[in-house]
């Protein structure tokens, strides 16, 4: 093939979608610049850190000294608390439910389904105050009281409740993609029907749930609204309200103080990330078949 | 284990998928299902395995009712068109899962495994897993599964259809082989007709629910009862033309179409003489070329390696014809056709049921 040359070698099919990418990435890009470099300054002026007098240079590693503070930890253990135990219950629960949606012919299934749909589309905003009702009811009652308002227990069950309208669809999916014939093969081989769900169906479907889980356990991690509307109680609260509370409790605002924390919250978050990309990518893009 | 299907109907909601299907299988026997996709003959076997219940009708292992028994109770071996193995778990724990469930000891299942496995040839592979298996060796992987236990009853469901060409013809006569080594009843579901045709004792031949013909491959072949059944085995399918039969002089003659008339030799008499009738004839019985016949037009030749495909033609009238490469015959040719009319099928043209064997 002979070169062409000019302005028809150039190769705009590479350049323009790649400036057009960085002109949306770049906001992104300072933001995250911004957060890194605050939480090493006493302060910062845009993009340049400066000291307490307003000259530039004023690097610090005064703001991370919050770690030291046993309260910190403590809201840490409460996130990686609430997190997990919010992912358990949605595995469970999605993955029981996506079962039974998927193999299982019983009255009102296809309702079922549609309202799934339809709660998906209720940001947990809309239901706070109906939710705080309930959970105060719940407060009332002896045995389950341990879920009541202004508990952990509470508030894991709200969020276990908002995620599995997409957890339900996501299992009920990765159950449909996999053949009859496997079932079929299992009881004709002596399996119940737990079984089969166990040692069969679910170990299929690995990659769905390990998307799920992480999904899920992100989700938890950085949750706010929940933890922030249903938590009065200092002692249980989790980071994302202490960086809350480090926002409207000093006057002026330690911006920097507020970065750190907030990149703290952040590191387990994209560590997960990177190591489990492929996985998200695969169920939002919905090709991944389980079991290969 | 003796299998009976008795009066067996099956609806899934108001869909009518089997009626009444009734069948007597031999111990030992090896019984083929064949016909079209959607036939029933699926749903069939799965309500012998006891994945489906049936509707109505009694199924019988010997002289006990199973309807109520579950898949495992049945003692039966399942082999599925996609194999259906464990993909997470290795060939050796493929082949021991269902002893496992059943509480062997790790000795038994190790005996077990290592016999089963060497039978199937994949003594080496027990500890690979599935997924690193190709199509032939995961199907004896399956095999093998279904085997282990030592059922009384073996289910075939379109097992070769995912195999190539070659592997399957292979693997054909190897089921075959193991099938009678074991003296294992055994039921078949294909939609080839040459697989039925080559391995079972008996083929049963269905259509839309329905059971056209339950009988031996050669009369099956030889005298089907319907024109479906006729047509469906037998490969290229029996020529089907319409016909009227004329007696003359105590003789029994078929027009095919003004100016070819037929003599019918005393043994294929028709039993009835409805209003409309069809002959039907296999492109093998047919002579073309040679010296005497009816005279037709060549349409177009097909090679196909061991024979040549003649498509015939006169005044509208087409059929097929089978020469041996190495001929002389050409296209648009005139050439003589000599039909054997010992070989010759007659059909109710509004029942299609066959009028010499019903």
């Amino acid at each position: 093939m002979t070169e062409k040359s000019g302005i028809r070698s150039f190769p705009w099919g590479k350049i323009i979608p790649f400036i057009i990418l960085l002109i949306f990435s770049i906001p992104l890009i300072l933001g995250i610049y911004w957060i890194i470099i605050s939480t090493f300054s006493v302060s910062t002026r845009g993009l340049v850190p400066v000291d307490s007098a307003g000259n530039p240079g004023g690097l610090t590693l005064a703001n991370w000294s919050f770690l030291a503070d046993p309260v910190v930890w403590k809201l840490t253990l409460n996130t990686f608390i609430l997190a997990s135990t919010q992912t358990l219950g949605v595995l469970l629960v999605s993955s029981m439910a996506g079962y039974a949606l998927a193999r299982i012919n019983f009255k009102g299934r296809k309702s079922f389904l549609g309202s799934t749909m339809v709660l998906q589309a209720f940001p947990a905003t809309t239901l706070l105050i109906a939710t705080y009702f309930v959970l105060r009811f719940i407060s009332g009652i002896p045995l389950i009281k341990v879920f009541g308002y202004d508990t952990l227990g509470g508030v894991i069950l709200v969020s276990i409740a908002t995620q599995l309208p997409l957890g339900i669809w996501l299992m009920k999916g990765f159950f449909d993609a996999i053949p009859w014939d496997l079932e079929r093969a299992a009881l004709i081989d002596g399996c119940s029907r737990w079984r089969t769900f166990r040692q069969i169906l679910l170990p299929q479907i690995r990659p769905g749930v390990a998307a799920l889980s992480v999904f899920s356990f992100i989700t938890g991690w950085s949750s706010f609204l929940i933890p922030y509307s249903f938590l009065t109680n200092q002692d249980t609260a989790v980071i994302s309200t202490y960086i809350n509370r480090l926002m409207q409790d000093t006057a002026p605002v330690n911006y920097s103080l507020v970065a750190a924390v907030g990149l703290f919250q952040l590191l387990p978050v994209i560590f997960f990330f990177i190591f489990t990309q492929k996985y998200l990518l695969a169920i939002f893009s919905g090709g991944m078949k389980g079991g290969s | 284990m003796r299998v009976s299907l008795d009066k067996i109907t099956k609806s899934f909601k108001k869909v009518d998928v089997l009626q009444e299907i009734n069948l007597d299988i031999k111990d030992g026997e090896f019984v083929a299902f064949l016909g079209p996709s959607g036939c029933g003959k699926t749903t069939t076997l799965l309500i012998v395995a006891g994945i489906y219940k049936a509707t109505s009708g009694i199924i019988k292992f010997d002289d006990t009712v199973v309807n109520k028994l579950v898949p495992k109770d049945r003692n039966i071996g399942m082999v599925f068109q996609s194999y259906a193995l464990y993909s997470h778990m290795n060939v050796y724990q493929n082949l021991t899962f269902s002893l496992m469930l059943r509480k062997k000891s790790k000795v038994e299942m190790d005996k077990a495994a290592k016999i089963t496995s060497e039978m199937m040839g994949i003594g080496h592979l027990l500890d690979r897993k599935v997924g690193m298996l190709s199509g032939g060796q995961q199907q004896r992987v399956a095999l093998g599964r279904a085997l282990i236990k030592k059922p009384g009853l073996l289910l075939f469901d379109e097992p070769l259809s995912n195999l190539d060409a070659r592997l399957r013809i292979h693997m054909r006569s190897e089921i075959k082989k193991i099938q009678h080594d074991l003296g294992t009843t055994a039921i078949y579901v294909t939609h080839d007709q040459i697989e039925a045709m080559s391995m079972a004792d008996r083929i049963a031949v269905m259509k839309e629910g329905v059971m056209q013909a339950y009988d031996t491959p050669s009369n099956i072949h030889d005298k089907p009862k319907t024109m479906f059944v006729a047509t469906f085995v037998g490969n290229p399918p029996m020529n089907i033309f319409d016909v009227t039969l004329q007696k003359e002089n105590e003789k029994l003659y078929v027009k095919i179409s003004e100016g070819l008339t037929l003599e019918v030799p005393p043994e294929r008499t028709p039993k009835s003489f409805p209003e409309r009738v069809k002959m039907g004839i296999r492109p093998q019985d047919l002579e073309i070329g040679g010296k005497d016949g009816l005279p037709f037009k060549v349409y177009m030749i097909e090679p196909t390696g061991r024979d040549d495909v003649i498509v015939c033609e006169n005044n509208g009238l087409n059929f097929t014809g089978l020469a041996t490469p190495g001929h002389s015959i050409k296209e648009n040719e005139n050439i003589k056709v000599s039909f054997d009319m010992e070989k010759v099928q007659f059909f109710d043209a509004d029942t299609e049921k066959s009028i010499l064997w019903n």
